[in-house]
């Protein structure tokens, strides 16, 4: 009954609107004329995933759906009735442009990696643990985080699973495979996609390069050294040589054609221009919808091909695509009026934020902490279209984009490495966090608690070396 | 064997020195827990802040009467001085566990209840067990364990059992331990 009541009392707050003129021009005039409380409904969907997990996750479980219901209709209904047209156009144009290609790329990979298995077991030695962590983080940036990380974590625990020191190895599993190893392309973390989307070229991630390998290096070398102490402690049989049980082999190895052919078609889409079709009053280009046509057909090809068995020795569900599906309609439903306030730079009523931040040290820790905190990929979003407000007010975004690339490539370096390193700060940072948190604690690894993760391993480890970056990269 | 509680006053590293000597003098080195040894309960604020000049100690019986006397030799010299002494009847503490696979509860069953060592009992029990099918498998945003274990215990029993039950049940992961009171 009280949400029904917060939800009338919302939209009515939005039908009282103080001196609004709407005059239907196009989204840069509707990021000048929505209030800034018109970014609640995104501020509290963000919120919700970050914070119901941890406090009321039986709750959450259930009820996410009526959650992020919610939060969209909050601010759809009376967005819609208010604005008209040029509303229910933004909302289509997420929805084509953005919504459904992001889930049917997360959706294919998620496909074509929970098609891929592991079998066997490898001793849980300081050399073999980080040869898996560096063979996830290469890896990561092509399968996606969250597909590196489901088909790693399962090897690791089970090399590890007569150790008796092994909570670290999680995290900083975390840390390099579901975080930081995402870096390089589109594939490998949502945010990076959601750019590609908006107009960052494909091969633009390539140039962070520098940026994950002094992460990479810093956050192994740190976990090397701190396993091989622990490894020492360690009771002589545990680390007595043996090579596990079971010989190491993979299933499912075609689905790694799959994925190249995954890989090929994102690129194609961002290399070839074949004109633009008119879908419901949005202009979407030809070589999107191919792509899009292509992945169905790869995550078909997976599917079929791939053995039950395979998909059952990894857990394989669908849950997680439906998560991601209702909750990032949510999201994309709610993330509208924060974008058009941004992207209208301090004609908006988000210029505070614009002026707030101004270098790209600035964006990079803006951008990191709130992925610390709030999912990655709308944060990505959120300090892009900061930057563009700030940088290029008015300017179309993807030329917007292409010019802060030419002209400011920090900025955006700092933004892409903000959200996609600093989601390894706490476990709601990235979606896979939870995913590593919760197959391990069930697997028998005794995982710190939320505080226990920040102070160990986040505070000491990661939060220094981001601060060398900051200094190396963006001072 | 019985044992007393001795609450001795002076400073902390005094105390422990003192009792190395004396155990070590009297050739029984597991005669005597200082507080610090031990997980005690906290019984003030001064003490909870350690800020108090009183230690607490665990002593066998039969070398009660002579740790008695040596403190009240040293009293000059140490400024040690025995304010409380008397006979525990027992030690208790509260431990518990949560698990996430039925493989572990039945491990965390057999340790809690199964295979006490002798002299241990339970005082006070509690197990919630919960499984919930829709939280199988891989979850990204609503990740839920789809079994849980839950336990907590009080153990009663005399000294020479309780200790060691205790740190073992510390070592273990997913088991959590609370401190010694003494009755």
């Amino acid at each position: 009954m009280g949400r029904v009541a917060t939800f009338v009392v919302g939209v009515g707050l939005f039908f009282l609107l103080p001196d609004v003129t709407w005059a239907g021009e196009g989204a840069a005039d509707l990021g000048t004329a929505l209030p800034a409380w018109s970014g609640l409904p995104f501020a509290g969907i963000l919120l919700s995933i970050a914070l119901f997990p941890l406090l009321a996750p039986h709750f959450w479980h259930r009820h996410y759906p009526k959650v992020a219901a919610f939060w969209a209709l909050i601010l759809l209904v009376p967005f819609v009735s208010t604005y008209g047209s040029p509303a229910v156009h933004e909302v289509l144009h997420m929805a084509i442009v953005d919504y459904i290609p992001f889930i049917i790329l997360i959706g294919t990979l998620f496909t074509i990696g929970g098609g891929i298995y592991v079998r066997g077991s490898l001793r849980g030695s300081p050399a073999v643990n980080a040869a898996i962590m560096l063979v996830g983080t290469v890896l990561a940036s092509w399968i996606g985080t969250t597909g590196a990380a489901m088909l790693l974590i399962r090897p690791l625990l089970r090399a590890n699973k007569h150790r008796r020191y092994r909570a670290h190895t999680v995290v900083f599993f975390i840390f390099l495979v579901a975080n930081i190893g995402g870096c390089l392309t589109p594939l490998g973390d949502p945010p990076l996609f959601l750019g590609f989307l908006h107009g960052v070229p494909f091969f633009w991630t390539l140039t962070l390069w520098k940026e994950m390998l002094l992460m990479a290096a810093i956050v192994l070398g740190t976990y090397i050294a701190l396993d091989r102490f622990l490894w020492s402690r360690e009771t002589p049989q545990v680390r007595e040589k043996h090579m596990g049980e079971e010989k190491l082999r993979i299933e499912g190895w075609h689905n790694f054609f799959f994925l190249a052919g995954v890989l090929a078609a994102v690129i194609a889409s961002g290399v070839l221009h074949l004109g633009e079709v008119n879908i419901l009053g949005v202009h979407q280009h030809l070589q999107n919808l191919l792509r899009d046509a292509f992945l169905l057909v790869m995550f078909a090809g997976s599917w079929l091909t791939t053995p039950q068995r395979v998909r059952q020795e990894n857990e394989f569900s669908w849950e997680p695509i439906r998560e991601v599906a209702i909750l990032f309609a949510g999201i994309f439903a709610t993330i509208i009026p924060p974008l058009a306030m941004l992207r209208a730079g301090e004609q908006g009523a988000l210029a505070f934020i614009i002026k707030a931040v101004q270098t790209p040290a600035h964006f990079f820790w803006a951008t990191g902490l709130l992925s610390s905190f709030l999912d990655n990929a709308p944060t990505y979003l959120t300090f892009l279209s900061t930057a563009l407000g700030r940088l290029y007010p008015g300017v179309p975004e993807r030329q917007a984009i292409l010019q802060l690339i030419s002209e400011n490539h920090a900025y955006l370096q700092a933004i892409a490495t903000g959200a996609v390193f600093m989601g390894a700060n706490t476990y709601i940072g990235n979606a896979p966090n939870f995913m590593v948190k919760s197959i391990a604690e069930e697997q028998g690894v005794p995982m710190p608690s939320f505080f226990g993760y920040i102070f160990k391993y986040t505070l000491p480890i990661l939060i220094p070396t981001f601060v060398v970056a900051t200094f190396v990269f963006f001072a | 064997m019985s044992w007393e509680l001795f609450v001795v006053k002076g400073t902390k590293e005094i105390v422990r020195g003192f009792v190395h000597g004396f155990v070590w003098g009297a050739g029984v080195p597991q005669g005597v827990f200082c507080e610090a040894e031990l997980d005690l309960e906290r019984e003030s604020l001064a003490s909870f802040l350690k800020l108090g000049p009183h230690q607490r100690l665990l002593v066998q019986a039969p070398l009660a009467d002579r740790l008695a006397e040596a403190i009240a030799q040293a009293h000059r010299e140490l400024r040690l001085e025995l304010k409380e002494r008397r006979a525990v009847v027992e030690l208790r503490f509260e431990a518990r566990a949560r698990v996430f696979s039925q493989e572990m509860a039945e491990e965390m069953k057999r340790r809690f209840f199964v295979q006490l060592p002798p002299g241990i009992k339970v005082l006070q029990k509690e197990e919630q067990q919960a499984q919930d099918n829709s939280a199988r498998g891989t979850e990204l945003y609503a990740p839920v364990h789809h079994f849980e274990y839950r336990a907590v215990c009080t153990f009663a029993g005399p000294v020479d059992a309780i200790l060691p039950f205790r740190r073992e049940l510390a070592t273990l992961d997913f088991v959590e331990v609370e401190p010694i009171r003494i009755a």
